[in-house]
Parts: structure tokens; sequence; C-alpha cells
């Protein structure tokens, strides 16, 4: 008799359990975001999609992250992408970059089978056709363009500028990716207009330092453009800049903390921050072909002036005012 | 179901679960009334909230911008004041870049934020020149909302200088804005929307309707509307939410509070349960237990695993089990011990009830009497119609005890005899007031003691013989001295004989011989006669008499001083047996004689006395007197002091078993050579003495 009582006692709570979880994870929603990196050195842009989601009102625990990192492995990019987009299936899709967002694009074509997605800084997805137009980019690609290939000629200029005795501007590269190639044309198209020498230096696979120094005159500046090839040789550029006192003009945050005397762009980070907007707009129901692309909400001139100091250099007063000075972790105060 | 709510257990359980649900249901009910009041109105101030805060925001950035315009542009000299450009690039970072126009609107210098600053040849920066027109009246202006070459919308913010008529212009882009308000994540089917002065809209979670003009003119039913003025350019902007969707939290909080009270009272549940299971459990099994004994079954020891008032109470159980069963046991062993005792004994015993009627005998009595309980015990004990007048159940007399000897006559027609002794049962019902009779079958017992008197009196009859023979021939020799002398009379003078009345004369004194002869021998002839007893009422003064009569001889014979006392009133008649009290009273004349035997002036004492209701007759000798140790032995059969031969030691005990018989007592008072007492008390008859009194008055 009392055992009696005591089951259905348990079934009961089991069922008001079971009920009650059950509404609460309904009511949950929680949604999954596949995300794809080709390297460890693009996460911030993960912590910048959070905090902007956590800014947007969303909760983290009703979202949950798949990440595929290629390990700075271009090969290992697309089976990563096949087992996001046939096997995970997310929500929606975060790609860390241009190499990551074109790869994708091709997967999805392939397997005729399109997953919302949302690059979180690329270079050129006009050029690259992963979008038909800024404002309206149609199919499945929305997101933030770092608009670094089209900044170089800006950072080109700023470099000359607040470096008042440069008197030419070595531009390392990567010939063998498109976006590296385009942002050299367009580099070596403001230099003209702006007079100023440029010397263009290709890098893919290995630091070639005695190449460099070959090619390296006095009153010479580094700059380098858009590729990850050349991302991947940040402490290699650095070691090289400080024993040849040469300074460099970089893109990111990162870079300027590990040595690069200038950094003009977006930051992983910031990106990342932008892109919640996004990946909070497809998740709200709109269409990725709705959304405009954006470009950076922020640009930071970033200087490191431990490198300053060491290097010597007299730098133009007002321009400075521009400038955002990067210690150790300043960089992720975004 | 009657039965199992009138259970401590399941009242128990009643009480703890309605303890539990119906104040948790109560607070649950007044918790959610009020706060869904509170959830509603806080719901709407919230929303006011959010859509001022992104309303102040934007006013703030454009407010802020005109502020550092109207400040730049106070400066003067601007051209060569690059810095000043740089620091308000950095510092308001949705400024896309800033220009420095002349009066016409031709672009002076230029601080773009994505492309170098070289300046457009030929190109008015203002692609709206009535905007120019407007700045004649007013210092600030704003532009409609543009898009930029890469589809960002964008508005210009000029400032015009009074002094030189030149102007500070900002593109300010709009896509953080736009994109704040419209990817922000509202809550239960909240709409945010951006409208632009031309009712345009510039941002909205609907990405559909962008850059669409807003043509309603009725707000849905049911929705709520909160708006806000961005007065600085014109715009609005609106949240609408369905007000079903805005009260959503308090069905949320419904639903929550209703799971939250159902585990609740679930858990309280529970615990009233165990509780009430804890606490009932201990009486249940004391129940149970107590059910056992109730019904003949010792429970086993049970538990004692509480400290509490329940393990005290088991303890207490467990040991009130245990002295019960030592007690129970320790009953059955007396139970059979009495019974072994009741049914061997040669008594019968017999329960009887206030009605006669006979609730047990035991197996002796039943071979007496047989089995029939229901005729009444004086039918059954003693051949009456009526019950017996002393009987303790007898409520018109008031005897405490009874103890009589009953006759009944058996199957075989032979008269029994009876001791009956009844004895009220003190720990009865006083409806069933009880007596409990014992019955010892004396007849034989009768018969023996009838023997040992007649033995008594052959005894006595030796010893007195030689008395008799020369009573009886003292009047013989006159016989035949008087035969003889009137035979040799008759022969000689015959006639004178007859004439002078001498031959009367001796017949008369020989009759009178022969009748003393007669006497002697009645006496004797009584004496000696083996009877029966039998009670009648005779003068105890009499019996003495003619006891003495009997030992006349014998106190002649050994010199015996005899003084008799007598008290002048009649003594009242006594009831019993006269010849049984004669043998009595000539076995202590006789013991008297004997024990004076030896003495020179040998003197018996004889005195008749009342003592209140009681007759005392008295034998004092001046005899050797009685050791004090033999005192106690003196009524024992067969005991004796007197040498062998001379006494069978039946007489004492003979007596005090006639005395007793007589309802009355014998006393010994001694003094070891100095003689003896002994006192017979007998009760006399009292309807005689009242009788006596009555006639002596």
């Amino acid at each position: 008799m009392r055992k009696g009582w005591i089951l259905i006692l348990i079934a009961v709570i089991i069922a008001l359990t079971a009920a009650f979880f059950m509404t609460e994870r309904a009511e949950e929603d929680t949604v999954t975001i596949g995300v794809l990196l080709s390297g460890e050195n693009r996460i911030d842009k993960l912590d910048g999609i959070k905090d902007g989601l956590e800014e947007l009102g969303y909760e983290m625990d009703g979202i949950s992250f798949v990440i595929f990192e290629g390990e700075e492995d271009a090969e290992l990019l697309e089976p990563y992408a096949e087992q996001l987009v046939i096997e995970e299936e997310p929500d929606v899709i975060a790609s860390f970059g241009g190499i990551e967002t074109q790869v994708l694009a091709e997967v999805m074509e392939e397997q005729n089978h399109f997953i919302p997605t949302v690059f979180v800084g690329m270079a050129a997805p006009l050029e690259t056709g992963i979008i038909e137009d800024f404002r309206e980019p149609g199919g499945a690609f929305t997101g933030v363009s770092n608009f670094h290939m089209n900044l170089s000629a800006k950072r080109l200029e700023l470099f000359t500028e607040i470096i008042g005795g440069l008197e030419r501007v070595v531009l390392i590269y990567s010939d063998d990716i498109d976006i590296s190639r385009r942002s050299l044309a367009l580099t070596e198209e403001a230099a003209d207009a702006l007079g100023i020498q440029v010397e263009p230096f290709h890098l893919s696979g290995h630091f070639d330092k005695e190449a460099l120094e070959d090619v390296l005159e006095e009153g010479d500046g580094l700059m380098t453009l858009p590729s990850y090839q050349v991302e991947a040789f940040t402490d290699e550029i650095v070691s090289f800049s400080l024993e040849n006192s040469v300074p460099v003009m970089g893109i990111y945050d990162y870079e300027v903390e590990a040595g690069f005397l200038f950094g003009y762009g977006s930051s992983f980070y910031g990106q990342g921050f932008q892109a919640a907007r996004h990946i909070s707009l497809i998740l709200q129901g709109n269409s990725p072909g709705d959304i405009p692309v954006e470009l950076p909400d922020q640009i930071p001139f970033f200087i490191n002036e431990e490198v300053s100091e060491q290097l010597n250099l007299e730098l133009d007063e007002n321009l400075l005012k521009l400038t955002e000075p990067v210690k150790n972790g300043g960089g992720e105060g975004e | 179901m009657k039965h199992l709510f009138r259970s401590v257990r399941y009242k128990v359980l009643l009480f703890g679960l309605i303890m539990s649900i119906i104040p948790l249901v109560l607070i649950s009910v007044y918790y959610l009334m009020e706060m869904s009041d509170y959830v509603e109105d806080s719901a709407a101030v919230s929303q006011e909230r959010k859509v001022e805060y992104f309303a102040e925001t934007i006013r703030n950035d454009i407010r802020s911008t005109f502020q550092k315009l109207d400040m730049m542009m106070s400066m003067g000299d601007l051209e060569d004041q690059s810095g000043v450009f740089y620091d308000l690039l950095k510092q308001q970072e949705s400024i896309d870049e800033i220009v420095l126009l002349n009066a016409e609107g031709e672009v002076q210098t230029r601080y773009s934020r994505y492309s170098i600053n070289q300046i457009a040849e030929g190109g008015l920066w203002v692609s709206d020149q009535a905007e120019l027109s407007v700045l004649a009246n007013d210092n600030h202006v704003f532009s409609n909302v543009m898009f930029n070459d890469y589809g960002q919308p964008f508005i210009q913010l000029i400032v015009r200088s009074e002094e030189n008529g030149e102007m500070l212009g900002v593109s300010l882009q709009l896509q953080k804005l736009i994109g704040n308000v419209s990817s922000y994540q509202m809550e239960h089917n909240a709409q945010v929307y951006l409208r632009d002065q031309n009712e345009q809209i510039i941002a909205h979670q609907d990405y559909s309707r962008l850059w669409q003009t807003d043509q309603r003119t009725e707000v849905p039913d049911n929705t709520m509307v909160i708006q806000s003025s961005i007065d600085e350019v014109n715009w609005d902007l609106v949240m609408e939410q369905p007000r079903r969707e805005m009260l959503s939290p308090i069905f949320d909080m419904l639903r929550r509070g209703s799971f939250t009270a159902s585990f609740m009272i679930l858990f309280g549940s529970m615990i009233s349960i165990y509780a009430g299971l804890y606490f009932v459990k201990p009486i249940e099994r004391l129940q149970s237990g107590m059910k056992h004994m109730q019904y003949g079954y010792w429970p086993e020891k049970m538990p004692v695993d509480r400290n509490d008032e329940f393990g005290e109470l088991t303890a207490a159980f467990n040991d009130m089990n245990t002295e019960i069963q030592e007690k129970e046991r320790r009953l059955e062993q007396e139970k059979e011990r009495l019974d072994i005792v009741v049914n061997s004994m040669d008594a019968g015993l017999a329960v009887v009830k206030k009605d006669y009627s006979i609730a047990w005998m035991n197996p002796t009595l039943q071979s007496w009497i047989g089995d029939q309980r229901s005729v009444p015990c004086f039918r059954m004990f003693n051949d009456k119609d009526s019950p017996c007048y002393s009987c303790p159940l007898n409520e018109s007399a008031s005897f405490e005890r009874m103890d009589e000897n009953l006759t009944k006559t058996d199957e075989n027609g032979e008269q029994r005899i009876y001791r009956h002794r009844v004895f009220p049962l003190q720990h009865t019902l006083e409806e069933d007031e009880e007596v409990l009779i014992v019955m010892e079958d004396i007849t034989e017992e009768k018969r023996m003691e009838e023997k040992l008197v007649q033995t008594d009196k052959l005894s006595a009859l030796g010893l007195m013989a030689s008395s008799f023979a020369h009573e009886v021939n003292n009047p013989l020799a006159s016989v035949q001295v008087y035969a003889e002398d009137l035979t040799d009379r008759l022969e000689e003078d015959k006639e004178e004989l007859l004439e002078s009345g001498e031959m009367a004369d001796y017949l008369n004194i020989i009759r009178k011989n022969i009748n003393r002869c007669k006497e002697i021998t009645n006496n004797l002839l009584n004496f000696s006669r083996k009877s029966a007893f039998k009670a009648e009422e005779f003068p105890i003064e009499k019996v003495l008499d003619d006891s003495l009569m009997l030992m006349n001889h014998t106190l002649k014979k050994n010199h015996v001083s005899l003084k008799l006392q007598k008290p002048h009133e009649k003594i009242p008649d006594i009831s019993g047996d006269p010849l049984k009290i004669s043998q009595v009273f000539v076995n202590l004349i006789q013991n008297a004689v004997d024990a004076m035997s030896e003495k020179e002036f040998p003197v018996l004492e004889i005195t008749v006395e009342m003592e209140g209701e009681e007759a005392v007759v008295s034998f004092k000798d001046n005899g050797i007197g009685i050791p004090e140790s033999n005192i106690p032995k003196l009524f024992d059969p067969f005991f004796t002091s007197k040498p062998t031969g001379k006494g069978t030691g039946l007489g004492l005990s003979v007596c005090y078993g006639i005395v007793k018989q007589m309802e009355g007592t014998m006393e010994v008072q001694s003094e070891p050579g100095e003689g003896s007492v002994f006192r017979v008390i007998l009760p006399v008859n009292r309807k005689d003495a009242d009788g006596s009194e009555g006639e002596s008055e």
C-alpha cells in the first residue's frame, strides 16, 4: 500500500520535472552557431561575437558553438566546411575570414545546401563574388567586410605621413593570394597618387630573411598587405624589423602588440563584435541576402610606443592624435 | 473507506497533506496575483526605458557631433590644424570623413577614415544645394539618409561659420546605429524601428521593411506603441508590441509558479507522509502487538530503534510483554498445581452462585453427587428443599461462613455425612457473587469416632467392673439375707409374719434392693450401649449425678472426698447427647481418681456454673498434676501418662471429640504436684435458657 503511494508520487514528480524541462527547453530556443577559422590567431573574433551577442541581449546559455579550426592549413578547411554544412547543420555559420568564406561557398554550392553564413572580416567579398552587392548581398552570405584590401591605400598614406623621412615602402604580400594581389595593385595606385615609392615583396611558404634584406634600403619602411600567409609570419617580421631598425605598418592590433610599429585596420575582436549584429538579425528570421554587408565600425590606428622609442623615429604630432597606443593586451579593450 | 479515515495513520497523512497544500496554494495564488500587476506595469516601464535608451543614444551621437563641429569652427584657421580633425576622427568613430568647405560648398580640406585624403576635383561636397540655403538661417543642417559606394547609409551634418561663411561637414555613418537598433534581441515579439523625417524606415528588425515608407495610419488593436522623437534630425524611434506578448512574462511566471508550487506541494507532501509514517509506524507496531496479545499470540520483541518517547513506549511494551508472559507461565504453573491438588484431593469442591446453582465442581464432588449443576446446592448436598440457615448466600442471615455437617442419602440409599464448609469468594463481580464450598465425606470418620467412643466405654466398663459388682452385690446380699430370714420365719410362724406385716416389710426391703440393682444395671447398660450421636436437650446436672453414681464405688474405694457445688439457679438445658457427656464426666472423674491415687487426702471438687452463655463443669483434683510439656499433647489420641495396662490413651481425645461435636470446648489448668482442673464448657440452649428465665420470673 505504502510502496504504491511512493511509486505514484515519484512518477508524478518525474512527469512534472520532465514537463517542466521540456517546456523550458522549448522556450529557451537554443541555437547553434557553426564557426570555421583558418588558424588560432583569429580566435579573438569568437570572443567579439560572444560579447556582441550578450550586448544585444542574448544569453550564452542558449547558444552553442560548433568550432572547426584549420590549424593554418588551407587544405583542412574544406573537409571541415563539409562537415559543418552537411553534418552539423547549424542555424548560422560564422566564417572568420576570406579564405574560410570562399571554401564554405564552394562547399555549399557543391552540396547545393545553403546555410546562412556571416563572414567576420573579409577583405573583398564583392570582388571574390561572395556577395552581389554591399547593400543587398543576395544569396546565403552577409557579414562584415574588413575593407583591408581598399584600406591599404589609406594605410600607405598614414604610414608615410606620420614618418616624415620615409623614402620608400616595401610592401610584403602573397602573390598567390588573390586578395593580396588586388590589395597590392590598389596600394601601388595610391603610391602613384601620393608620390611615394613602393617595392613589392612576395612572401608565401617561408620567411626569406636574406631576400628581404637584399630588397631593403636605408630609410625604407615595411608594410604588410592582407594575406593569411603573411599574417602567419608576424613574429619573423617583428624580429626582422627590430634587427634592421625598420618600421613596420601592419593591420591588426595583435601585430602591433607583437612588435609592429603601426597597425591600421579593424581588430579581430571588433569584427566579431560587429558581426554579432548580423548573426542576431539572421537568428531573428532575416534572410542574409537582405542584410547589408557592413564596413568596420571602428578602424583604430595602433602604435607600439616601445617600438617607437626603440626605433627613435620622428613622428608627426598631428597624426599621432589619431593613434591608439597598444601595450601588452591593449588590443583587447575593444 | 470510513474505516480508513478512522485510523490514526490516515488522519495524520491527511493532516500533513492539508497543511502542505493549503498554505502553499494560498501563498502561490496571492503571490501570483500581486506579481502579475507588478510585472505588467514593470514590463511597460522596461520597454519605455529601452526605447528611450536607444533614442537617447542617437540623440547624443548627433548632438555631440554638432557640438564638436561648432567647437572646431570657433577655433578658426582650421586648414593648418590637421591634428584637430584627426582628434575628432578618433573621438567620433561613426564619422567617415570630415571636410572643410568654403562658402560655396567646395572642399578645402578632407580627412577620411577609409580612403586617402585626396580631394576630387571640381565636385561639391553637398549634393543638395538647398541645404546650403537653409544654413543661411540655421547654422546646423542635416541631409537625408544617403548611401556611399559600399551601400553604407550615412547622413551629412554641416555647421557654418557666421564670420567667414566657411563650413565644416561630416559624413556620419548610420550602420552601427541602424544595426544596433535592428539587431537588438527584443523579447516577446517587440518590434523597434526608426523613421526618418520622410517617414522612411531607416532601421527595422525586419530588414525586408527597410528603406520603405511607413504608410500605416492606424496601429493594430491590442498593440502597445511606445514612440520617442529625435528632434535633432526629426526622426522617430518606435516600439510596437502586441499586448498579449507583453504579458507573456506573466504567463511564464504563472507556469513556473505552478510548477514550483506543484513541486513544493509534492515535496511538502512527501515530507508530511514521511513524517506521518515516522510517527504512526511505532503506534501501529504497538497496536499490532496489542492485537496479537488480544488474540493470545505473544508478539516478538519489538526493535527499539529510537530514543524518543516512542522508543521508551516500545521498550515499556517489550517489558510489559515479557512480564505478562512470565506471569502467565507462572499462572499456568499455579493452575496446573491447583488442578492437580483440586482434582486429586478427597474433598469435594464447588463454586456456587448467588442463585444456589453450581458454577463449577471438582471431579471428586462430581463422583459423589453427579454433575447436576442446575439443581440448587441445598438439594444436591443436603436433601433439603430450602437453603441452609447459616449459608452466607442466605440473605435473611448474615453469616460470614458456614461449617456444618450435612447428611445426604446416596444412590444406594446409604446415608452419608459430609462436613460442609462455605467460604465467600471476595474477588467476584457483584452480580456474580459466589461462594466456595468444601465438602468432606466424614461418614467413615464418624463411624471410627463411634468405635473409639465405644472402645473407650468398654475400657471404662472394664475399670468399673468391680465397682459394679460391689454396687450390685450389696443390695443382692441384703436381698439374700432378707430372703433367707423370711424363709426361716415362714417355716416358724407363717401366720404371725403375715399378720404383723413384717412379711410386707421384708418384701418391700427386697423390692427396694432389687430396684437399686435394677437402677445400677440400667445405668450400666445405658453407659455401655453403643449408640449413634443423637442430639437432644438435657439437664447437665442430672447427667453429672448419674455419672457420679456410676463412679460412687470407685470414689469410696479410693477414699476420695467429693465436693459438689451447684448453682442455686437451674442451669439451662444443653443440646447434645447426654450419654456421651456422661462418658466425658466418667472419664474425667476416673482420671482425677487416678491422679490422686497416691494422695493421703484426695479431694475432688466438682463445680457446675454459668459463665455468660455457657455452662461450665469443672473437675478439680489435688493429684500429681500434669507436666507442662504434656499439656499440648493431652488431647492427642493414644497419649497417656498412666502405667502400661492402666490406660488406653483414648480417654481425653474421645472426650475432646465429644465436646467439640457439641460445639463446646475443654480447658486444662495444671500445676505439677498441686493438681489439675479440667473445665468442660458447653453452650446452653438459648431458647431453653430464655424460657427458664421467663419461668423463673
